[in-house]
């Protein structure tokens, strides 16, 4: 099935004009959204369309979520609270930069220990490759194309971290530049996906 | 939108709003994909969640119930794509060359024109059990090819609810297509084929 074909299979689903009335992609798909927008479908009960209780558990999650003052609604602070919550304002300062501190010390520890990631092979168009911090990975992937001008998306799906972009062809010697660094091999139709997983007993 | 964006105690009555602007028809289309009325309940109720985080990126001139709609449609996806929900993928080309032959053959005849409501009936029925075990086995390809089909997505809206590169929205449409025929070879045998 050609990327032409596709696409008038896709035209004529979506309902739009200026297909090949003969072709057989066309037909086949025409049937097919006939019979989708013609299927049986669950109806959902009916549902009011103010419900106090829906709503209350709507503004309780968006509270749990952080969206909305945990606090409103209680009582004002009273005038003896002011310095307990400037201390307590000065405490979590205080705690926060130890955290810092302790995140950075963490990491800069870490750092010399990254292995390189590994490029386990290419399966159905999609390049595997191993890390051990996949999303950092990610990211620094499509940093590195996004810079050499290439539109680059990340996705995560099943617990894969994934790059996806259409490549300019021929490849630029910037975008070959950022593929050869990462050991990825160049899509010879400039479709690259790459789907990132941790070292098995991670 | 608006008190979303200005926040204070406007929000709660904003969240408020959209429950009661939106819930019913998210609702319905929710159960229509996913067939489970609670998840259904708990997904709506995320999207407004996520409406009210995502409120800065929508543009005042838009129409909201389609954006709101797309925001359900980006957590519907990511629910269908869950492993508890996933059926092991068909390796790349391993379309039964079989049905792919057949369906070739019987694609070049005639449109069916069924005579009779017993024939029409069956078509129906068949096409049921065939739309049950596609959406079974590839759910996210039968939620997304239905909306194609209700809201004539173009390749860009798809590329945009899938959160893809054009590169790989054509492979997922691809796939759709090769899916489908599998799924759906009794029905286009039935419809294209019974003569």
């Amino acid at each position: 099935m050609s990327e032409r074909n596709d696409q008038e299979w896709l035209d004529a689903l979506a309902g739009r004009g200026g297909v090949d009335q003969a072709s057989s992609d066309v037909r086949e798909a025409r049937a097919l959204r006939d019979a989708i927008l013609h299927r049986a479908q669950e109806e959902p009960e009916t549902v009011e369309k103010v419900d106090g209780e829906r709503e209350d558990a709507l503004i309780a999650r968006a509270r749990r979520e952080g969206l909305l003052d945990a606090d409103a609604g209680s009582p004002r602070p009273t005038r003896s609270q002011p310095r307990t919550a400037w201390l307590g304002g000065w405490r979590s300062g205080l705690a926060f930069a130890a955290c810092v501190t302790l995140v950075i010390g963490f990491a800069l520890w870490l750092q010399p220990d990254l292995a390189p990631e590994t490029v386990r092979g290419v399966e159905g168009g999609i390049v595997r490759v191993e890390a051990r911090d996949p999303l950092a990975l990610k990211r620094t992937i499509i940093e590195e194309l996004r810079a050499v001008g290439v539109a680059a998306n990340g996705y995560e799906v099943l617990g894969r971290e994934g790059v996806d972009a259409d490549l300019p062809m021929p490849l630029a010697p910037r975008v070959r530049g950022v593929l050869e660094r990462h050991r990825i091999p160049a899509p010879p139709d400039g479709v690259l996906r790459i789907e990132i997983v941790a070292p098995p007993g991670q | 939108m608006r008190a979303c964006r200005e926040g204070g105690p406007a929000i709660e009555q904003a969240l408020r709003a959209l429950d009661q602007s939106f819930f019913a028809v998210l609702y319905r289309d929710c159960v229509r994909t996913l067939r489970d009325r609670e998840s259904a309940r708990d997904l709506v109720q995320e999207t407004f969640i996520r409406v009210w985080q995502r409120c800065a990126s929508f543009h005042g001139d838009s129409e909201l119930l389609p954006w709101v709609r797309a925001i359900l449609r980006h957590i519907l996806l990511d629910r269908l794509r869950r492993p508890d929900r996933e059926v092991a993928m068909d390796p790349e080309g391993s379309t039964d060359s079989e049905v792919e032959q057949r369906i070739v053959e019987l694609s070049q005849q005639r449109v069916p024109t069924p005579a009779d409501a017993a024939r029409r009936q069956q078509l129906a029925d068949c096409f049921q059990r065939c739309w049950e075990s596609f959406r079974r086995a590839a759910p996210s390809h039968a939620a997304v090819m239905a909306w194609i089909v209700e809201d004539g997505l173009s390749n860009a809206e798809i590329s945009q609810l899938l959160g893809r590169s054009p590169g790989a929205t054509r492979e997922f449409i691809s796939q759709c297509r090769k899916r489908a025929r599998v799924h759906f070879a009794e029905w286009y045998e039935l419809a294209f084929g019974g003569g």
